[in-house]
C-alpha cells in the first residue's frame, strides 16, 4: 500500500517535472553580442560582429545581438527567438532598440527580431528582404559566417540612419524611496499615539520607536551605499547602457574581453521581423 | 475608555492598510492585463490594415478565389463593426483562419507569388501573425495572473466592491484557427 502510494507519488511529481521541462527549455545565457553556440563563425568575423555591434551601440544606443543554435527544439524558430529575445533583454530599457539574429542549423532557418524600438526601421518587409538579399546567397554555399556579417551590415546601416535618442533619465525610483520613506514615518506616528494612549510608559515608547527608526534608516543607508557602488561601477564601463537597469548581466557571462560590453539592457520585442529557411 | 478608543484606531488603521495594498494589487493586476489587451487589439488593427492592399494584390492574379477574398473583406467589417471584446476575438478568428487559407492557395498562381508587392505582404503578413501569437500569449498570461488572484481568498470578497471584474476572458483560438498551419516562408 505504502509502496504503491510513493511511486504513484514519484511518477506525479515525474510527469510535474518533466511537463515543466517541455514548456520552457533551457535558454542559453549570452556571452557577448555575438553567441555563436552553434560554431559556425570563424574568429575573424566574429571579431569583426562585435566590433560592428559596438560601433552600432556607441552610436546609436541599439544593442544588436547575433546568435547561432545548433537547435531550437521543442520550440519552432520564431517562438525560440522571440523568448530568447524576451529572457535576454535585448535593447534598452524603455526605448527596446535591440534587434536580434538567430540563426538554428537543425531547422534551417534564420530569424531576425527587432525590439518594438526599431519595428518601424526594420520593418518585416525589410527584415525579409535584408535576409533575401545577404543571408541567403551565402547560406546555400554553406558560408554561414560570410551570410551573417553581410545581414548584421546591412542591419546596422539601416539603423544608424535614425538619429540617437536621449536616454531618460531615471527619477521613478527615487519617488519610490520617498514614498516608503513617508509611509513609514506615519505608520511609526500612528503606532506612537496607539502605544501612549494604550498607556505604555514613555521610555518604551522611545525605545521601540528608536529601533524601528535605526532599522529603517540602516536599510535606507545600505541601498544607498548600494547604489553608489553601483553607479562607480557603471562609470568605469563605457557606453551609456551601464547606465540603466540590468547592468551586471555581464558579469556572469564573462565576457568582458570583447571590451566595452556590460550586458544587455532589458528591451523587449513583440514577435515582428522576418524569418526564412535555407 | 481611551484604550478602547485607540484600540480600535489601530484596528481600523491596521485594517485600511490590509485593504489598500489588496486593492492595490488588484489595480495592477487590472492595468497589466489592459494594457496586454491593447497591444493585441493594435497588432489584430494592423492586420486587418494589410487586408485592402493584400486583395486587391492578390485580386490581378488570383481570379478563382474571388469568394474567399470576399469573406476576408467580410471578416474585416465584421472587426470593424466589433463593440464587445467576445466580437472582436471572433472576428479575429474568422479571419486568421480565411487568411491561412489564402496563403495555401496562393501556392498556385506563381506569377503572384514573383510580384515584388506581394513578397512584402506576405512578410508583413507573416510578421503580424507572429506579433499576434506574441500578445495574445502575452495578454493571457496576464489574464490568468489576474484570474488566479482575483478568485482567491481574500480579494474574491473585494473584487465586487471595488468595481474590479470578477474574472477577465481570455483570448483563445477557437476551430480552424487553433488548427491553421502556422505561415512559413
Amino acid at each position: 500500500m505504502k509502496l504503491r502510494f510513493f511511486s504513484s507519488l514519484t511518477l506525479l511529481i515525474f510527469v510535474l517535472v518533466s511537463s515543466l521541462l517541455a514548456v520552457t527549455p533551457n535558454f542559453p545565457n549570452y556571452v557577448g553580442y555575438v553567441n555563436d553556440f552553434a560554431g559556425v563563425i570563424d574568429a575573424d568575423t566574429e571579431a569583426k560582429l562585435t566590433a560592428l555591434c559596438q560601433g552600432l551601440e556607441k552610436a546609436n544606443s541599439a544593442e544588436m545581438a547575433i546568435v547561432t543554435v545548433p537547435t531550437v527544439a521543442p520550440l519552432d524558430s520564431k517562438t525560440y527567438t522571440t523568448e530568447l529575445f524576451q529572457k535576454w533583454g535585448i535593447g534598452k530599457k524603455g526605448k527596446d532598440n535591440g534587434i536580434l539574429v538567430l540563426l538554428a542549423m537543425a531547422e534551417k532557418r534564420i530569424e531576425i527580431e527587432p525590439g518594438y524600438g526599431l519595428e518601424g526601421i526594420i520593418n518585416d518587409a525589410k527584415a525579409g528582404r535584408i535576409l533575401d538579399q545577404y543571408a541567403l546567397p551565402s547560406f546555400k554555399r554553406g558560408d554561414f559566417a560570410r551570410g551573417l556579417w553581410l545581414t548584421a551590415q546591412a542591419l546596422a546601416n539601416e539603423i544608424k540612419r535614425e538619429p540617437n535618442p536621449a536616454l531618460e533619465e531615471t527619477v521613478t525610483s527615487l519617488q519610490t524611496i520617498f514614498g516608503w520613506v513617508f509611509v513609514g514615518v506615519i505608520i511609526v506616528i500612528i503606532t506612537m499615539f496607539a502605544l501612549f494612549f494604550l498607556g505604555f510608559s514613555t521610555q518604551i515608547i522611545g525605545a521601540l520607536v528608536g529601533g524601528v527608526v535605526g532599522f529603517v534608516a540602516w536599510g535606507i543607508a545600505g541601498a544607498v551605499i548600494g547604489a553608489v557602488i553601483g553607479f562607480m561601477i557603471s562609470l568605469g564601463k563605457s557606453g551609456p547602457g551601464s547606465m540603466t537597469g540590468r547592468t551586471f548581466g555581464g558579469w556572469t557571462g564573462g565576457s568582458f574581453g570583447g571590451g566595452g560590453f556590460g550586458g544587455f539592457g532589458g528591451g523587449r520585442s513583440g514577435g515582428g521581423g522576418a524569418g526564412r529557411g535555407f | 475608555m481611551w484604550k478602547w478608543i485607540a484600540g480600535i484606531v489601530v484596528v481600523l488603521v491596521l485594517a485600511a492598510l490590509w485593504m489598500t495594498s489588496i486593492y492595490n494589487n488588484l489595480v495592477g493586476l487590472d492595468q497589466n492585463a489592459k494594457t496586454a489587451w491593447a497591444q493585441v487589439e493594435n497588432q489584430l488593427q494592423r492586420r486587418f490594415d494589410l487586408i485592402p492592399n493584400l486583395v486587391s494584390t492578390v485580386k490581378g492574379y488570383a481570379k478563382h478565389e474571388r469568394e474567399l477574398l470576399e469573406n476576408i473583406t467580410k471578416a474585416r467589417s465584421a472587426w470593424a463593426g466589433a463593440q464587445t471584446q467576445t466580437d472582436k476575438i471572433n472576428a479575429a478568428n474568422q479571419t486568421q483562419s480565411f487568411l491561412s487559407r489564402l496563403m495555401v492557395v496562393v501556392e498556385n498562381y506563381p506569377q503572384l507569388k514573383a510580384n515584388q508587392n506581394f513578397l512584402a505582404l506576405q512578410d508583413e503578413l507573416a510578421g503580424t501573425e507572429n506579433r499576434i501569437a506574441t500578445e495574445r500569449m502575452r495578454y493571457n498570461q496576464a489574464v490568468q495572473l489576474y484570474n488566479v488572484t482575483a478568485r482567491r481568498i481574500p480579494t474574491v470578497f473585494f473584487v465586487r466592491l471595488f468595481g474590479f471584474d470578477p474574472e477577465k476572458m481570455l483570448f483563445e483560438a477557437t476551430g480552424e484557427a487553433a488548427t491553421a498551419p502556422k505561415v512559413n516562408f
